[in-house]
């Protein structure tokens, strides 16, 4: 009697020759073994053709950015340097103006550092501003380039 | 083609602080963790936690593995406990769903589009559905045994049982799991 776990077996390839022989006889020549050995083949190609699902593209940045602590930790670039670089910019801001003012002011004036502010070139004033501020992108481009080589 | 590195290489450079090795460890893995995951827990959501979780889990352990066993059981052994303890938390009875109570249940989340289409992608589609509607014993043992081709010795490592359950847990499921597609038409 040649049972569905045999011809599970017999699908499975774990049977040994004579086992084997006396399940192909059945499937030749029974027609009702026949008939389960079609159906349980078609379910074994099934279950043989699955493919496996896919988690969410961000799935393994976040893991690779939960265990990130784990490792040697050495602090990103981007997170250490740009407080300060931002804490700097209205520094740096008031710096800018005051150099302009000083280097606008009227000669016979020097020596007083008396500050002239209708010599201020509005249009040099902001072409600095501007650079300043792509300088600053520029900088976290870099930052951030630089962290995704160290990831 | 250049061979892939071998795990035991990888987990020595994990083991070294090189983190690049334990992204290539996840790459590798996650779509089957994830896959046994969503075969037990169900839901594409815990299922993503649960694989998320496996992989913090695996690093944080990974000093303790002596390499006795395939990496590839230790993980998935990960995968299962894991998974099993996600479902403790929303499905109070995992046995029920070996009941025919939840026959009703069962039909809505496969639709009734089966009947109608014989498309070998779609049929694959419920068939894994199919699958996560068995015990969470079941949907591994049939998920490891074809997807991951596992050894019996290798899925009775994972389950924690003897390699013979292990062979007659396989034929139980895939008794079951046809049982299954011939009440909804998928063979």
């Amino acid at each position: 009697m040649v049972t569905e776990e045999k011809i599970w077996e017999y699908l499975d390839g774990s049977l040994n020759e004579s086992e084997r022989g006396e399940v192909a006889y059945a499937i030749a020549n029974d027609a009702s073994v026949a008939a389960l050995f079609n159906e349980l083949n078609a379910i074994n190609s099934l279950l043989a053709s699955q493919y496996t699902d896919q988690p969410s593209m961000a799935f393994t940045e976040n893991v690779m950015r939960s265990v990130r602590p784990r490792f040697e930790y050495t602090p990103p670039i981007k997170l250490s340097l740009m407080p300060l670089l931002v804490s700097a910019f209205p520094f740096l801001l008031v710096l800018t103006i005051v150099s302009v003012m000083l280097l606008n002011s009227h000669s016979n004036m020097s020596y007083s550092y008396h500050i002239n502010t209708h010599f201020i070139n509005v249009t040099k004033l902001l072409f600095i501003l501007i650079d300043s501020v792509l300088l600053m992108l520029f900088i976290e481009q870099w930052l951030d380039s630089k962290r995704n080589r160290i990831v | 083609m250049q061979s892939p590195i071998p795990d035991e290489i990888l987990i020595q450079r994990i083991l070294n602080g090189d983190q690049s090795a334990f992204r290539m460890l996840v790459i590798r893995y996650q779509n089957l963790a994830f896959t046994m995951a969503l075969r037990i827990v169900g839901r594409r959501e815990e299922a993503e936690e649960v694989a998320q979780d496996v992989f913090m889990k695996v690093y944080a352990n990974l000093s303790s593995f002596e390499g006795k066993s395939k990496f590839s059981s230790w993980l998935y052994r990960i995968v299962y406990n894991t998974a099993l303890t996600k479902i403790r938390n929303y499905r109070p009875d995992i046995s029920s769903l070996d009941n025919e109570k939840t026959a009703g249940a069962m039909a809505n989340r496969m639709g009734t589009a089966v009947y109608n289409d014989a498309e070998q992608i779609f049929r694959a589609e419920h068939v894994s559905k199919a699958i996560e509607l068995l015990s969470p014993e079941d949907a591994t043992v049939i998920t490891l045994y074809y997807l991951s081709e596992q050894s019996m010795d290798e899925i009775a490592q994972v389950l924690d049982i003897e390699p013979n359950a292990a062979k007659v847990r396989l034929h139980r499921a895939r008794k079951k799991l046809r049982e299954k597609m011939e009440v909804h038409g998928l063979v």
